[in-house]
């Protein structure tokens, strides 16, 4: 198993995959840094919070793409060489799933720990009322994780079994879209939807006094239930498009 | 010839369901926009006016460029593959008529596109039942998109010829949709391709002007489009064709 | 006889290395031209030169008389059927529809479709994709899209690759209908010999980037001329005496090879063997292959 997983990373040498993880990243990271410049004492006073609602939004838009190209980076070289059906025949394939998909998944570990990294940096830099909310972070980190890992997947399912990338891509787009737009939904409607989890997973609420045109942000307890139904539905994903990929004919 | 060329470029595109993306993409804005305006009624007063933000605003900044991406990316790895860049090389075509022809195929896509979101933006008009008349300016609003919507064509294209990666094109349009955005908010929209989309659209701000002169966004256009027709006309004439 | 295509002097430089060096090719009117070569002996690059798909790095390239360039280009290839690497196809099209946008893009009738499918016989495939397509029935697509138009120029690249020994035979057969039947003039490249010998009229040979011979297939043969290995019982012994009377021989294993010479020189060069006391005990007559003219040409084993 770690030979197949080292072997991964071999294949994609060259690839540079980290350089557009890390790009989009980058722009993720200006785009949040871009709101922190005009804060007020109101503002500071909650920025620990106010990071932990906009991460989660910037995600939603960003993360079902990311996870689009590192899928589809990792899977279309199979398709274009077409080595699957050399590798077929000299590992499992069930191995070869597990291993690409490790793979992946440790792209977008790093993602969400580089954001780790840029919140604690700029909290500390702007002087973000209260001590860094540890149990929070870690949180943040176990959520949204669970949340890439579960996307990153289906992308990787999608990017194996068609050949077409362009599938799989307007399927991650479309995806991300209606997540995107279910966060402004009664919460209960985007536990439906797959891409809807980085809003379900959210440790932040917003009320926003239109009168006063004033901002409060409040911690809201864990939805664990929705924590649970993630991992159901990962497990049924990872083991249906496994079998599925075990089943492919090359 | 650029008829045959075009004609070529449609029968690559059968049996492929890439518009299928292009129909479902609008549809996501128009019920769920829909539906959030109905829900916050009382802070979105300006009936047709606010239902319109609702409807464009993330489509041109985030959905919009990706799917263009993809549809781009989508149209020159047709190419990349199965040693295609021969036959079509070697094909008695001009290298500008392939270009054009790959850039009007998905222009014509962003065409349809937008004539279904007004399609789709009247029709939600009416549900929410708004008794004003449909904004005037609607044509022009989904016009100058089109014009936008080009550009990023034009753009994307060129990046999906020399990344001969899909996944990596995707990836690019996305950052710039939002760099996009940041343009937009600091004031250079006009000057960055990737906002032009969201500018001509007026989606941030349905009711008055563009930041722009019209003038200015019509020649910024077409200053990107001729700017990417040569790169590409150049690329492909003096690069080497590379198969695999 | 013209020439269709002439280059002079043609170089194509990858990197810091010479793939291809100084080549003057001559390609005459309605001949099949065998351009043959190891594996990377850099047949491809000059084919894909002579249409345009690389860029010369020096030299020029003539082509029914007109020097190529930018401008005429797209005139000159109206004329040239081409099939280089490997067939280009879009697998998620049928065989026909393939050929639909070849003839789109080259202003051929549709008509023509349904001939050039019926010449390499894939009439009942047609309506399916290639992307299911064997390797041979994607090779026969790539012939077919390359005749489309009846061109005056076939330029083919390894056309029986992939092919079964039945379709290697009838696609010989047509390449040499060609010339007769439609006026066309072939190039075709390839890394066996045998193909060549039974396909070309003329023959070009290239080794690491340059041209090595280029005649008529026929004199190529006449250099296969035979031998005579004589075996004695002191083959040293027996090379100086011939030496003494004008004869130079290569020894060969435990042969000694000797020029083609007369019945009656050669027994009387025998018997002076005898004189000497030098038991010959074999005689026979050698002739040099095409194989063994081609290894001395390019110095490498032929390629499979």
């Amino acid at each position: 198993m770690i030979k197949a997983f080292t072997m991964e990373f071999h294949k994609i040498r060259r690839r540079r995959i980290w350089a557009i993880v890390a790009a989009l990243i980058f722009v993720q990271m200006l785009w949040s840094l871009w709101g922190v410049q005009s804060m007020d004492a109101h503002d500071l006073s909650q920025g620990w919070m106010y990071f932990l609602y906009q991460f989660p939004i910037l995600n939603s838009i960003m993360m079902p793409i990311i996870a689009a190209v590192v899928a589809s980076r990792l899977c279309d070289i199979e398709h274009k060489g077409q080595t699957l059906k050399l590798l077929a025949t000299i590992m499992p394939a069930g191995r070869l799933f597990t291993a690409k998909f490790l793979c992946g998944g440790l792209y977008m570990l790093a993602t969400v720990l580089l954001q780790l990294i840029v919140i604690v940096a700029v909290g500390c830099a702007m002087g973000f009322e209260g001590k860094v909310p540890l149990d929070k972070l870690c949180y943040y980190l176990l959520f949204t994780t669970a949340v890439n890992l579960t996307i990153l997947l289906l992308q990787q399912i999608l990017s194996l079994l068609i050949k077409n990338q362009m599938i799989p891509f307007s399927i991650g787009i479309i995806g991300s879209f209606a997540g995107l737009f279910i966060l402004y939904f009664p919460q209960n409607l985007a536990k439906f939807l797959l891409w809807g989890y980085y809003g379900v997973l959210m440790l932040v609420g917003m009320d926003w006094d239109r009168a006063t045109r004033i901002t409060n942000f409040h911690f809201v307890p864990v939805d664990w239930t929705g924590f649970i139904t993630l991992l159901i539905m990962f497990g049924v994903i990872y083991s249906i498009g496994r079998a599925l990929f075990i089943r492919k004919e090359m | 010839m650029l008829l045959r060329t075009l004609r070529a470029e449609r029968m690559k595109l059968s049996h492929s369901p890439v518009w299928l993306a292009f129909l479902l993409l609008p549809i996501l804005p128009a019920v769920m926009g829909s539906f959030n305006y109905l829900q916050n009624i009382s802070i979105l007063q300006d009936q047709w006016y606010s239902l319109w933000s609702q409807h464009t605003i993330f489509t041109c900044y985030f959905f919009l460029p990706a799917t263009i991406g993809v549809y781009c990316s989508y149209l020159c790895r047709l190419e990349h593959s199965n040693y295609n860049w021969n036959a079509v090389m070697t094909a008695p075509i001009p290298v500008f008529h392939i270009y054009l022809a790959k850039l009007l195929a998905a222009a014509v896509m962003v065409l349809l596109t937008q004539a279904w979101t007004g399609i789709l933006f009247v029709i939600s008009g009416k549900l929410c039942g708004f008794t004003s008349p449909i904004p005037p300016e609607l044509p022009e609003w989904l016009l100058y998109g089109v014009a936008g919507g080009a550009v990023i064509c034009a753009l994307q294209l060129c990046i999906a010829l020399v990344i001969r990666s899909f996944a990596v094109p995707v990836g690019i349009a996305l950052i710039g949709g939002i760099s996009g955005l940041a343009a937009l908010a600091k004031g250079y929209g006009v000057w960055f391709p990737y906002s032009l989309l969201c500018l001509g659209m007026r989606a941030n701000n349905p009711g008055g002007g563009m930041q722009c002169g019209t003038e200015q966004f019509i020649l910024s256009s077409i200053f990107y489009l001729v700017v990417c027709t040569l790169f590409a006309v150049l690329w492909l004439k003096k690069r080497d064709v590379a198969t695999k | 006889m013209s020439d269709i295509i002439t280059t002079t002097g043609l170089c194509k430089q990858y990197g810091k290395v010479l793939r291809v060096k100084d080549l003057d090719l001559k390609v005459p009117e309605g001949v099949v031209y065998g351009f043959l070569g190891p594996n990377g002996a850099g047949k491809s690059t000059t084919m894909k030169m002579l249409l345009g798909l690389a860029r010369p790095t020096a030299g020029t390239i003539t082509v029914f008389g007109r020097q190529v360039d930018s401008r005429n280009r797209l005139a000159i290839l109206k004329d040239v059927g081409s099939l280089i690497e490997s067939p280009s196809y879009y697998g998620h099209l049928t065989g026909a529809e393939n050929l639909q946008i070849v003839s789109t893009l080259k202003g051929v009738p549709a008509k023509d479709i349904s001939r050039v499918l019926q010449i390499v016989r894939l009439e009942n495939q047609k309506g399916k994709r290639v992307g299911q397509y064997s390797m041979g029935m994607k090779q026969r697509l790539g012939i077919a899209s390359a005749l489309l138009g009846n061109p005056k120029l076939l330029i083919l690249d390894e056309p029986t690759n992939g092919l079964d020994p039945a379709g290697i035979q009838e696609m010989r057969e047509l390449i040499c209908s060609l010339p007769q039947q439609y006026g066309m003039t072939v190039m075709v490249s390839s890394h066996l010999l045998s193909e060549i010998d039974q396909i070309a009229t003329y023959v070009g040979i290239i080794s690491s980037g340059e041209l090595v011979f280029q005649e008529r297939l026929s004199t190529l043969h006449a250099r296969s001329r035979p031998s005579i290995a004589v075996r004695t019982l002191n083959n040293q012994a027996a090379a100086l005496i011939l030496a003494e009377q004008g004869i130079s021989c290569l020894t060969q294993e435990n042969h000694l090879l000797l020029p083609r010479l007369s019945d009656n020189e050669l027994a009387a060069h025998i018997a002076g063997l005898y004189e000497r006391n030098i038991g010959v005990v074999r005689i026979e007559e050698r002739s040099k292959s095409l194989e063994d003219i081609f290894l001395e040409l390019t110095g490498t084993a032929v390629s499979l």
